[in-house]
């Protein structure tokens, strides 16, 4: 299991298979706690909590 | 294609050094492919931040009580071999190699899931804690634990970690301890039988009584029953009462 950390270069996100995701949703800290009310693991924790206010 | 040019244009900005480290990565593949040799899958999550906000897609699932929002995958890659060298031989491990097809598979289907344009930092198969974001800005998780037969353990670690649709969130929370008491557990988790203390309670309506029918008698009370004859020494002595006392060994 890789994580890798990403920025967007352009574009816009969408859903390409409709059969596996219903939506895409750009997320800030309520909303990302809201949503995933869990921790992730600890790397990305560290890189969400630096990044995502 | 449009995510093929955004990878393209990905590396074409990565410095000299990621480029090397990528093109070693495909040769490596390739070498391992060319002589039939299981290559472990890996599965990468795009952790991708625009500004302030990251990114998550929500799975569709038919338990809606589920975990379903998490971050997207990124792409499927293959690892390259580790541990011991094996032989040219194809590997006698078929089981492995299908759990391998079989991630190949949910990943690129996964990788089609959602598409935004981004771009990437290069990852590495690093020891999950012993990653630092000073080396790179790609965070490689393997929590669970390492085992003497790394290609053995990749196997089983992968079929543990990617079982469902949808991104590795769902693993690591399930590795959690401090989730094993949430409501999503708790809900799951059946309460123990008052009577023996095991396993699931038996509610009324749960399980109606089975139906007497020539393929299926009805149980005869416990004094209908007739009584085995003890067979054994053992059995024969716990019956009359005496203690049994192991006879002595003859010389």
């Amino acid at each position: 299991m890789i994580y890798t950390a990403c920025d967007v270069v352009d574009g816009t996100a969408y859903v390409a298979d409709d059969d596996e995701l219903a939506e895409v949703a750009w997320c800030d800290r309520a909303t990302l706690t809201a949503h995933v009310p869990y921790p992730f693991f600890g790397p990305v924790q560290d890189h969400l909590d630096a990044n995502v206010r | 294609m449009r995510l093929q040019r955004a990878l393209d244009t990905a590396y074409s900005r990565a410095d000299e050094q990621a480029k090397l480290r990528f093109a070693r990565q495909l040769q490596a593949d390739d070498e391992a492919a060319a002589a039939g040799i299981a290559v472990p899958l890996a599965i990468a999550i795009a952790v991708v931040i625009n500004g302030e906000d990251v990114l998550l897609v929500c799975r569709r699932e038919a338990d809606p009580a589920g975990i379903i929002w998490g971050s997207p995958p990124a792409s499927s890659s293959r690892e390259p071999p580790r541990g011991r060298p094996r032989s040219g031989k194809p590997s006698p491990k078929p089981a492995s190699t299908a759990r391998s097809a079989t991630n190949s598979a949910a990943a690129s289907t996964r990788s089609r899931a959602c598409a935004p344009t981004t771009s990437s930092a290069t990852t590495s198969p690093a020891k999950p804690r012993t990653a630092t974001r000073s080396r790179t800005r790609a965070s490689s998780g393997r929590p669970e634990k390492t085992s003497p037969d790394s290609s053995r353990n990749s196997a089983s670690t992968r079929q543990f970690c990617v079982p469902w649709k949808g991104s590795n969130e769902r693993a690591h929370h399930q590795r959690t301890p401090s989730h094993r008491g949430s409501r999503h557990h708790q809900r799951r988790a059946s309460p123990p039988d008052p009577a023996t203390g095991k396993g699931k309670a038996s509610s009324p309506g749960s399980s109606p009584p089975a139906r007497s029918s020539p393929a299926n008698p009805a149980p005869r009370p416990q004094s209908e029953r007739p009584k085995r004859k003890p067979a054994s020494r053992y059995e024969q002595q716990a019956a009359s009462g005496n203690a049994y006392t192991p006879t002595p060994a003859e010389p």
